[in-house]
């Protein structure tokens, strides 16, 4: 049982990864993983064309007549026939004011093509100009909403023409890109060299000659891993990993062991989770490899932005579970794992549309070493807090609708939410300090009060709470998983409510899709605790304890 | 009668007030957060965390769309702090209890005192420093990882003899004192500058841009001038109770008639217009100067509060003229103007600047240099290239400040903060901007977080490994 699971999940792990590169059409995956640079990255072409996609449609293909198109057949589009793509429907437009403004009817249509929106562009000229001169504080929704689409249509005018995309190596080695149009008439000889078959390139498309355009893909591919054999091979192995959705796969995967736990309880079956138990440590050596393969392409620490944090506390909240499992082997371990890495995968997912998720660093966050140590840590904090909230979750949940919560697993699932809290007190105590002290190393003060550190210290002093609480006796098993449900909450906050201080309180902000679903989170744990305060008379699993008593 | 003590300490040392402190600790922290969203962090700093009690407005946990009146009085970081620490310091005394016994304790404690003072000369002397020099930065933190736990050992060894399973509480347990011992140095030593210098330009002193002071300059001295300062406290007492002060060694006194925090001025039209020039002398005179809105602590510009006061100078009993000072009048960025004023005779120039401390060194800025990644404008890196001369200590050597990397000199540490931007957009940059912090307490927390790590691992880890063996049993 357990190695057909295995071999199930490799399979649906592996199988995508065989080559069915269509000989009869055009190469566009090659083209994709030509290496260019953009926003100070060098990535492949098909990395740039997805993250431009993602900002535009909030995908990273579309559908065209309910043909599914890529993000690079997108963007060769956009190049060389801008006249068929400003028909395509890539533009998501949500908010009701613009979509008034854009004088759109149709309730059901969500995203609108160039042409469509250029309808009613010198009205959209004129909301934007309006926009513009306000002060950054006193803009509204509506006009924020406005210049979103500004940006996403000049993104759109400036990706036509390649004019920020810098495609052509002025020559080997680190010394620079430049956009295609720049080469044309001056250039080094072996950039010019790179910018005349991309041309030509592009005029086989243009021409609909699959023959000469694959042709050209194969000698710039050729061209460049001679010039510049590393930046190939990263941008080679990002666009296969962008292709892949090595983390979608993933969350798929982790779908599929917490089913299987579920399955094993009902039928109490050892060997299913066994075999539950197995795929999950699968599952997390990929996620693992995900990380890695992040880490090489970027040459960073695992977390440097949102997105990638996210990913980190599931890896972390998915080993600390299969440490759980291993020592108590009873498919709690395996089902917080999986549900836990299932939730953060998909806040990763819906952290993805801004863009590059391995864009360049600001100026101060350009350090390593801090990178390494004090976000690592506090991210390994956060994952551990949602897990000891997770178990308090299944505390309560399992308590009060089932009746297996005895006395004996009521005593148990509590010493693993302590050992857990202990956990997380002390990497978010350490990362807490160590941020302190990068503070002290940057900016010459340990301590700001600014809201990111107290966010951090809320943690810390909430963990605290939670340990002194059972140290003096005030809550005992179930006080003690209410308390934890409430870390997941306080981590929350940390995480994501004081990023949005800035913005979202001034203005209309809680409107905005990450707040409310930071809000629907918070207010999910809240009911759970709030059940988890029901008198115990009323849990199943009391009553069960009572009558197996009598 | 140690038992009627005991007895009445009991409460202080309850586990259930720790629970309450920390609590009521948490609440302060979301309110100090929660409250910069309308109020300058410097203010929340000073109105929640360093103070004894604070009246928390209602509003801050609502959206501004409701409104909603009313405010709670609350203990402050002060009051919050002070309790926790007799919590703390009292439920030591009255439960922890020691271990060793005769021999084993003296040895116990001695080792512990020595271990002390072993940590705290180490932080205090070069050689972290050095060692991380000498690993040219970050990768020098592993030796110094290395000795620091030799040099933490004699400590840790002693705390565990005198206290055994507890020791890891008690180290963890002092890290916290030391972290809040620490924030009150700070909040009571600790002074932030900035230090603008251009390109080409050397600079002697560093100014404070939380608060401003009148200078008023005797230029009539080749050699140097002759200033006399009014500080900002001065200013604003002033300014409500509207006598007259007289400026010390000058003929001169000042009345403020009005005095804003932040202000903004509004040039006046000619013959136009509902404004009025207040001033009579000076600048003023072509403008108007009306409050601001604080500045708030999450505002995504960071910018500063920049006051403006309305001063009346007299010589004697009798009045000059009434100038409008302020630091917006400036011929360039951080180069406040001066105002001509003349007193029996002496000119004299009048400035409303940030609070200037002058330096016993100086800082020449040979080049500023600020890299983007290539083809956009992220900055990737900051760095100054500084000339640092002091004729006392006869040190003249050239050093690079940058990003992560700053320079301890003087008791001061100096970081690269911001920089002066081209006069126009699209022009070069013209200088740096270099933070100056003093704090004498800056190693503090760094043994702190040495010991409240070596504590948490030492508790934990013991925690798990009897769990560990029970579960095997």
């Amino acid at each position: 049982m357990v190695l057909v699971t295995i071999l199930l999940g490799l399979a649906y792990l592996l199988v995508p990864l065989v080559d069915r590169r269509s000989a009869d059409g055009f190469d566009i995956g090659r083209v994709g993983e030509l290496p260019v640079s953009y926003a100070g990255r060098i990535k492949p072409l098909d990395s740039v064309a997805r993250n431009c996609l993602m900002i535009i449609s909030g995908r990273q293909s579309f559908k065209n007549d309910g043909v599914k198109t890529d993000a690079v057949t997108w963007l060769l589009d956009l190049h060389t026939r801008p006249g068929l793509a400003s028909s395509y429907p890539v533009f998501r437009v949500d908010h009701p004011g613009v979509r008034a403004l854009m004088d759109i009817e149709d309730i059901n249509a969500k995203r609108f093509s160039y042409d469509r929106l250029m309808q009613r562009g010198s009205e959209l000229q004129m909301q934007l100009g309006q926009a513009q001169t306000t002060p950054k504080v006193d803009r509204d929704l509506m006009q924020n909403k406005v210049l979103e689409l500004g940006n996403q249509l000049s993104l759109y005018q400036t990706l036509s023409g390649l004019f920020t995309i810098h495609i052509v190596p002025t020559g080997p080695g680190h010394q620079g890109w430049t956009p295609l149009h720049t080469t044309m008439h001056a250039g080094s000889p072996s950039g010019s060299e790179v910018a005349r078959t991309y041309t030509a390139l592009f005029d086989a498309y243009k021409q609909g000659d699959i023959g000469s355009f694959n042709q050209h893909a194969v000698s710039l591919d050729k061209a460049l891993r001679v010039s510049h054999p590393e930046d190939t091979s990263k941008a080679v192995l990002e666009a296969k990993l962008n292709r892949y959705g090595l983390f979608h796969r993933t969350l798929v995967l982790y779908v599929v062991t917490g089913l299987l736990v579920l399955f094993s309880w009902l039928r109490s079956s050892e060997p299913m989770r066994q075999s539950a138990t197995s795929l999950l440590l699968l599952v997390w050596l990929v996620h693992t490899l995900g990380i890695v393969i992040r880490v090489y392409l970027s040459g960073r620490p695992p977390v440097t932005n949102l997105y990638s944090s996210a990913i980190f506390i599931g890896w972390g909240c998915v080993l600390l579970c299969l440490i759980l499992e291993y020592l108590f082997r009873d498919g709690i371990g395996s089902v917080s794992g999986a549900a836990t890495g299932f939730l953060t995968l998909l806040v990763a997912q819906g952290l993805s549309g801004s863009g590059d998720s391995m864009a360049v660093l600001q100026a101060v966050l350009d350090t390593n070493f801090w990178l390494a140590t004090h976000v690592v840590v506090i991210t390994l904090g956060y994952a551990s807090t949602y897990l000891a909230g997770f178990l308090g979750v299944l505390y309560i949940l399992r308590g009060v609708f089932t009746r297996t919560l005895g006395k004996h697993e009521a005593r148990h699932l509590a010493q693993r939410i302590y050992g857990i809290i202990c956990f997380a007190t002390l990497f978010s105590f350490v990362g807490t300090i160590l941020g302190g002290i990068w503070a002290d190393q940057s900016w010459g003060r340990f301590w700001g009060w600014d809201p990111k550190e107290n966010g951090a210290m809320i943690i810390v002093l909430w963990n605290a709470l939670v340990l002194h609480t059972r140290w003096g006796g005030v809550v005992k098993h179930r006080g003690l998983a209410v308390l934890a449900i409430f870390g997941s909450v306080v981590t929350s906050w940390s995480w994501f409510g004081v990023n949005m201080l800035g913005r979202g309180l001034h203005s209309y902000g809680f409107m905005d899709s990450a707040v409310s679903w930071l809000m629907l989170f918070v207010v999910s744990q809240l009911l759970i605790i709030g059940v988890g305060l029901l008198p115990e008379k009323i849990w199943r699993s009391r009553a069960a304890r009572v009558l197996r008593l009598d | 009668m140690l038992q009627t003590i005991k007895t009445l300490l009991k409460p202080l040392a309850s586990l259930k007030l720790t629970v309450v402190l920390l609590a009521l600790s948490i609440v302060l922290v979301l309110a100090g957060t929660l409250a910069q969203v309308d109020m300058g962090i410097w203010d929340v700093v000073h109105g929640y965390f360093r103070s004894f009690r604070v009246y928390i407005p209602l509003q801050i946990f609502f959206p501004r769309s409701y409104e909603i009146r009313g405010e709670v009085p609350f203990p402050g970081g002060y009051t919050i702090g002070a309790a926790m620490l007799v919590n703390l310091l009292t439920a030591h005394v009255l439960r922890f209890k020691v271990k060793a016994r005769g021999g084993g304790l003296a040895g116990g404690l001695v080792l512990t005192m020595a271990g002390g003072l072993l940590v705290a000369w180490f932080h205090n002397s070069p050689i972290p420093g050095e060692i991380l020099a000498f690993g040219g930065g970050y990768p020098g933190v592993l030796p110094l990882m290395v000795l620091g736990s030799v040099v933490y050992s004699p400590l840790v060894v002693g705390c565990v003899i005198v206290f055994g399973r507890r020791g890891g509480i008690i180290l963890i347990h002092s890290a916290l004192i030391l972290l809040l011992v620490g924030e009150v140095v700070t909040a009571v030593t600790a002074i932030e500058t900035q230090m603008p210098i251009y390109e080409g330009m050397t600079a002697h002193w560093s100014h404070d841009i939380r608060e401003v002071e009148l200078a008023v300059i005797d230029p009539s001295d080749p050699d140097h001038d002759v200033t006399t300062v009014v500080p900002q406290s001065v200013l604003r007492r002033a300014a409500t109770d509207r006598r007259a002060n007289a400026l010390p060694g000058l003929p001169i006194s000042i009345t403020v008639d009005r005095y804003l925090g932040n202000s903004q001025l509004m040039p006046l039209t000619p013959g136009g217009g509902r404004l009025k020039a207040e001033a009579t002398h000076g600048f003023g005179v072509n403008y108007s100067a009306g409050p601001a809105r604080t500045v708030s602590g999450v505002d995504p510009d960071r910018m500063i509060n920049v006051p403006a006061a309305l001063v009346t100078f007299s010589h004697g009993q009798e009045p000059i003229g009434r100038y409008l000072v302020s630091p917006h009048f400036q011929t360039d960025a951080h180069i406040v103007t001066g105002q001509r004023l003349v007193a029996g005779g002496k000119a004299y120039m009048i400035y409303l600047r940030f609070k200037r401390y002058y330096k016993p060194y100086s800082m020449h800025l040979i080049k500023f240099h600020h890299d983007v990644y290539p083809g956009t404008s992220i900055p990737r890196n900051f760095s100054s290239e500084i000339r640092l001369v002091d004729p006392v200590r006869s040190i003249d050597r050239e050093i690079n400040i940058r990003m992560n990397s700053p320079l301890r000199y003087g008791g001061e540490t100096y970081f690269q903060s911001s920089w002066i931007p081209g006069a126009n957009e699209g022009e070069p940059d013209r200088g740096t901007v270099l933070m100056a912090v003093r704090n004498p307490g800056w190693t503090i927390p760094y043994i702190a977080c040495a010991l409240g790590s070596i504590g948490l691992v030492f508790q934990f880890g013991s925690n798990l490994i009897r769990f560990l063996r029970r579960q095997t049993l």
